[in-house]
C-alpha cells in the first residue's frame, strides 16, 4: 500500500497588475487573431490557414477610489506591461454597495 | 518612533453611535443608552448599541482595506412592570428615527467614514415581565487612511 501523498501543485492566483483608479477586482484578457483566412481544397476542407493582426482585449473591473479620476474613452492604459487602447468605460452603482467601474480596453498588433 | 496607530472597526462604530445617541438623548427620556458588552450596571429601559459582527466588505474581494460591512444590533428594553407597551413601543420607534438620520449618524462618526446605514429587521419579544426588541442595521464603513 502506497503512502498518503500530501504534495502541492502550484497555481497562478489573483491578478497580474493593479489600476491606481480602483481597489481592481478582476481582469480578462482575450487574445485572438483579426485576420483569419482558410483556404479550402475542392472539397470543403481547410488546408491552410493564415492567422495575422492579432488582438488584445481585455476588461479590468474594480471598486471606484474615493476622488480618483476615471480614464476617458481613447485614452491609454498600461496593464501588465501591454499599452492598451481604452475603448469603452461603464460606471455601475448600486443603493448598498461600492460604484464599480469596467474599462474595455483594446492593443492592436500595430499600434505601440 | 510613536507606536502604529490600531483601529477597531467594532469599538468605533459602537463609540459613533453612542455618541449619535447621547446627542439625541431627549428623544429617549429617561433611557440609558450602553455601548457594547459593557460591564456597567443595567436598569430598564435601556438601549443597547452592539456592533456583533464586522465583515471585510465583500465587495473588495480578498484585499478589503479598511473596509466593512458590520451587523449592528440595537436591543430596546422596558419592563412591564413601570412601562407600558405603547410606551416601550414609542421608544423603540425613537430609536429607528434617531437611526434614520444617516447623515447625523455620519457626522458623528469618530473615526474614518461611515457611507451608508439601514434598517435590516425588527423583531419584538416578551420574557419575564421585559419587553425587548432587537433591531437589525447594516452599517458599512472604513477605517481611517493611514497618516
Amino acid at each position: 500500500m502506497s503512502l498518503p501523498q500530501t504534495f502541492g501543485a502550484s497555481h497562478v492566483f489573483a491578478l497580474y497588475d493593479t489600476a491606481s483608479f480602483v481597489t481592481l477586482q478582476s481582469d480578462g484578457i482575450s487574445k485572438k487573431p483579426a485576420l483569419d483566412v482558410e483556404v479550402m481544397d475542392e472539397t470543403g476542407r481547410v488546408i491552410t490557414d493564415r492567422l495575422d493582426d492579432e488582438r488584445i482585449e481585455t476588461s479590468l473591473s474594480g471598486v471606484l477610489k474615493t476622488a480618483a479620476v476615471i480614464p476617458e474613452v481613447g485614452a491609454r492604459l498600461t496593464y501588465n506591461a501591454v499599452s492598451y487602447i481604452i475603448k469603452g468605460v461603464s460606471n455601475d452603482g448600486t443603493n448598498n454597495g461600492f460604484r464599480k467601474v469596467t474599462l474595455t480596453l483594446v492593443k492592436y498588433q500595430e499600434i505601440a | 518612533m510613536p507606536p502604529p496607530t490600531i483601529y477597531g472597526i467594532r469599538t468605533i462604530a459602537e463609540q459613533s453611535l453612542k455618541a449619535w445617541f447621547d446627542l439625541n438623548a431627549g428623544m429617549l427620556p429617561g433611557v440609558q443608552i450602553h455601548a457594547g458588552q459593557t460591564d456597567d450596571i443595567r436598569s430598564v429601559p435601556i438601549v443597547i448599541l452592539h456592533a456583533e459582527t464586522a465583515l471585510a466588505h465583500p465587495d473588495l474581494g480578498a484585499f478589503s482595506q479598511g473596509n466593512f460591512e458590520l451587523t449592528v444590533k440595537l436591543y430596546v428594553y422596558s419592563s412591564a412592570d413601570d412601562s407600558t407597551l405603547a410606551q416601550h413601543r414609542e421608544r423603540v420607534e425613537n430609536v429607528q428615527a434617531i437611526m434614520q438620520d444617516v447623515s447625523g449618524l455620519q457626522s458623528a462618526w469618530v473615526a474614518g467614514e461611515l457611507y451608508s446605514a439601514w434598517v435590516v429587521s425588527d423583531d419584538e419579544g416578551v420574557a419575564d415581565r421585559r419587553y425587548g426588541n432587537v433591531l437589525s442595521y447594516t452599517l458599512v464603513a472604513v477605517y481611517p487612511p493611514a497618516p
